[in-house]
């Protein structure tokens, strides 16, 4: 895994998880769910709303996104509608 | 192999999942030049079912130019019912995921089933689809796989609990026709209470016509209209092409034959006395 690329503001003792994203690895406190994922990945609320998620290729509704945690090495991928066939 | 239908149980109106539809034209929303022209291209079809995919998102501000608002707003407008689709997946997992994704960002549990097997051809992958399909009618889905014409294939998607099915014409996007009208009289003839969709490949109003004289319950197509010289007058052509093909087999065709039947009454040659 190359160097994260997205750092929030963590002290130097906090431990830390590196997740993997479209926007290459990220890295996040540990402990931190899928709905913390996205409030740093998606700025805006709405936008976050039109995205569905899933973690290791598994759905994670809406509902589950506070209680997910995320583990060392997840790979988180978000998904939104577009025109289709 | 007779086709017509048994007297007594036309009916212009058709049903997915219960719900009833009056148009037969199911449009795809990819490839148009513009919202504008997609949006007008909705309602020169009269589409009361209109396709959507999913993709991922790099998670970061973007736009695609409205496309997708134009397509939910449309929707709203003419009370039609969107259909996402499973496009991309290679793996009943990876579809069953997408699908439950459809389901809560769009609010609909229809679902198009596909589950690729060849890049080439684009051709479905029958094992991953069965397996998908099962999964998600447990799920609460209706589901509406795209498949090919083969026969044992749509027998084991019944089998699943498919009550639609959307065998292909001709591979997505190629504009031939049907390939196999033999294999899709087939699976009217052996499945007379499945929904049957002809899915892909049509490239001509005409090829939509021919689907619906073989007693096809409807059509979807995308590149047919997006691709062609004036999408919204394709849309049109399309929705009349449909709609004629249906009354055909409503009315029932004439048998064919290997040779010539006079029409005109002269009884013989006009000046030969026998």
């Amino acid at each position: 895994m190359s160097e994260p690329v997205i750092t929030p503001e963590t002290t130097p003792s906090e431990p830390t998880i590196t997740i993997r994203t479209d926007r290459g690895p990220v890295q996040l406190p540990a402990g931190c769910t899928v709905a913390d994922a996205l409030a740093l990945l998606v700025c805006e609320t709405d936008r976050a709303s039109s995205m569905a998620t899933a973690v290791n290729g598994e759905f994670v509704s809406r509902h589950e996104r506070s209680e997910r945690r995320l583990q060392d090495g997840d790979a988180l991928l978000l998904f939104g509608a577009i025109t289709g066939g | 192999m007779n086709t017509t239908p048994p007297a007594g149980t036309l009916d212009s109106t058709w049903q997915i999942g219960g719900t009833t539809l009056h148009s037969r034209f199911l449009l795809g929303t990819a490839q148009y030049p513009s919202p504008q022209v997609l949006r007008e291209a909705i309602e020169a079809s009269g589409s009361q079912v209109l396709t959507l995919g999913l993709k991922r998102t790099l998670g970061v501000t973007g736009s695609d130019n409205g496309f997708v608002e134009i397509i939910q707003q449309a929707a709203r407008e003419h009370g039609a019912h969107l259909l996402p689709n499973t496009a991309g997946c290679r793996s009943a997992r990876e579809a069953v995921t997408l699908a439950h994704m459809a389901r809560e960002l769009l609010g609909t549990h229809w679902i198009k089933l596909e589950v690729v097997g060849d890049e080439q051809t684009l051709q479905p992958d029958p094992w991953e689809l069965v397996e998908a399909a099962r999964q998600l009618v447990n799920d609460g889905f209706e589901v509406l796989p795209y498949c090919t014409d083969d026969l044992v294939t749509c027998l084991r998607l019944v089998d699943a609990g498919c009550q639609v099915l959307m065998p292909w014409g001709a591979p997505i996007g190629s504009g031939l026709g049907l390939l196999n009208p033999w294999a899709l009289r087939t699976l009217r003839a052996r499945l007379p209470h499945t929904t049957l969709i002809v899915d892909a490949g049509l490239g001509a109003p005409s090829h939509a016509t021919a689907a619906m004289e073989l007693g096809m319950d409807a059509v979807l197509l995308n590149s047919a209209v997006s691709q062609s010289g004036h999408p919204v007058r394709m849309a049109k052509a399309f929705r009349h092409a449909i709609e004629g093909g249906r009354a055909g087999f409503e009315a029932g065709l004439m048998p064919s034959c290997e040779v010539a039947v006079a029409t005109t009454p002269v009884g013989g040659q006009p000046f030969v006395l026998i």
